[in-house]
């Protein structure tokens, strides 16, 4: 390949702006221009809009069963677990309910992620010139608002069982902002490698069910340390990740900064990671479908 | 002005794209692949289209034409060479594909002119237009999973048409809906046409490369075979055909 072609990619370069009269029509924001990523994202919000109206209208309580399914499932496990570990149920019960909403999300993003691209083979062999970005960000735009809604439930949840909404909640904005960046670069990643490879999926399913009972969701993490885990704390992103948006909002406190700098190191290696591959399927992606 | 300098195309063969399929392969549970062979749809191509021209390519089935129109507008990388295109392009191809199937008419109206490329002001502006001329009335409420091939069809078709691009490369003659809507369909991809700077036209027709081509260009097995004006080079096209 040369490089000219490796340069060009699956985009043929626009050298210089159409030098003719005024057009009627569209004029498409210059490739890779802050107007153009713009555009992606409004593309990508228009698609989850979609998306999360037909989720939330095709069943009879809608929205309502969004927020209601994981509570009931917090609950159930709540009951039991507090047992198991003697820990207060009004003290687990908003900790698991939070937890496995920020799961939720995560798990989304790389399940609909697998399928970002496949869904939308239809636009990607017909419509030149759309970010291909534009599909897993779809995704996770839909799996995001999940999230919204889950812990608009969970503020609830703390309010009932005795919590109470102070300054320090604002710390759980950055948190989930965080959330939104790494939920994208997983969800890239998911994407590319489950377009090239068609049953990648199933490995995927038993990893992230692998990694869920790693991390500290149903249980607190105090027990890996009893056990002589930590080191499962200190390298698993998704911990530091939790512990960023659960500090502030159950107990109105600051979270230990080497949690900031765990997560914003976990957000530079899975986005490099994201970009990499997103730049490596530009051009071949075409030819997966 | 569109610009290829030695483009070669080569489909990569398609191998196995599952993991088990891999695997079984490697450890001899299956035998090793003899799979098809790469194909190669364009050979070190190089060509120039300036501003004003309208070029229509033809050839035989599989002479590379529909992958000819797809490098330039960016669908498909070339495998080697460089492309370079001068100013807006798009390209309309088989309109049956791409719809999300649970939403409405006009949700779809929506998607389809922000993906290419118009703002959502641009298509607030025109949708009055686009939809008049789906003829689709109430349907555009419903979702389009309840259409008719015909329908898809329309609605694609007029959304795609409400676009003014520099450069537009069509393929084929697109056949949409009953007679009276081709005839009305006809008139405004003359009108799209019209206002591009630039047309590149995939078809069978000699009659339709005749009347709406300045230049034409014969591709056979991936190669220019014949590059001239549209009456010369249709004229050895049905000779040779």
């Amino acid at each position: 390949m040369s490089s000219a072609a490796e340069r060009l990619g699956g985009e043929p370069s626009r050298a210089g702006a159409s030098a003719g009269a005024p057009r009627a029509g569209a004029s498409r924001p210059r490739f890779g221009s802050r107007q153009a990523h713009l555009h992606t994202v409004s593309i990508a919000w228009q698609l989850a809009r979609l998306d999360i109206l037909r989720r939330y209208t095709a069943t009879m309580l809608g929205i309502v069963w969004a927020v209601l399914a994981p509570l009931l499932m917090s609950v159930v496990i709540g009951v039991v677990f507090s047992q198991l570990f003697g820990m207060p149920l009004r003290e687990f019960l908003p900790y698991l309910f939070l937890n496995l909403t920020l799961w939720a999300f995560f798990a989304a993003c790389l399940d609909s992620g697998a399928i970002a691209f496949l869904a939308a083979e239809g636009y990607i062999k017909q419509i030149a010139k759309v970010s291909f970005y534009t599909y897993p960000l779809r995704m996770t735009l839909a799996a995001f608002f999940t999230l919204l809604l889950g812990l608009c439930a969970v503020t609830v949840v703390i309010m009932v069982f005795g919590g109470r909404i102070g300054p320090m909640w604002l710390l759980a904005v950055p948190g989930l902002a965080a959330w939104l960046l790494f939920g994208f670069a997983v969800c890239c990643l998911s994407a590319v490698l489950n377009t090239a490879v068609r049953d990648f999926q199933y490995l995927q399913s038993v990893g992230v069910q692998a990694l869920f009972y790693a991390t500290p969701v149903m249980f607190p993490a105090a027990l890996l340390v009893k056990h002589d885990l930590a080191w499962l704390l200190t390298w698993n992103p998704l911990y530091h990740l939790m512990m960023i948006v659960r500090v502030p909002l159950l107990y109105n406190d600051f979270p230990e900064p080497s949690h900031y700098v765990a997560s914003a190191l976990s957000l530079a290696f899975f986005g490099v990671a994201a970009i990499l591959a997103m730049r490596m399927a530009r051009p071949r992606l075409v030819f997966w479908l | 002005m569109v610009e290829l300098t030695s483009v070669s195309l080569t489909f990569p063969p398609q191998k196995a794209r599952s993991l088990r399929e891999r695997i079984s392969r490697a450890c001899g549970v299956l035998p090793p692949e003899d799979g098809p062979q790469a194909v190669t749809a364009l050979r070190d191509m190089s060509l120039r289209i300036e501003r004003g021209e309208r070029v229509g390519i033809v050839g035989f089935n599989g002479a590379g034409k529909t992958t000819l129109l797809k490098v330039m507008c960016g669908i498909y990388a070339p495998s080697s060479g460089r492309i370079v295109v001068d100013g807006d392009i798009a390209c309309l191809f088989e309109l049956a594909t791409g719809f999300e199937m649970e939403a409405s008419g006009w949700d779809n109206i929506l998607t389809r002119g922000l993906l290419l490329g118009l703002s959502r002001a641009e298509i607030r502006q025109r949708m009055r237009d686009i939809a008049e001329f789906t003829e689709l009335g109430n349907a555009l409420d419903r979702p389009v999973k309840t259409y008719s091939a015909g329908m898809f069809v329309r609605l694609a078709f007029a959304v795609s048409t409400a676009i003014s691009p520099d450069v537009l490369l069509l393929d084929e003659v697109i056949a949409a809906g009953d007679a009276r809507f081709q005839d009305k369909a006809r008139r405004r991809l003359e009108d799209m046409v019209a206002r591009a700077s630039l047309l590149v036209l995939v078809s069978h027709s000699m009659e339709t490369v005749r009347q709406m081509c300045t230049r034409a260009i014969w591709l056979h097995e991936g190669r220019v075979r014949l590059d001239g004006s549209a009456a010369e080079v249709t004229a050895a096209y049905e000779r040779g055909a």
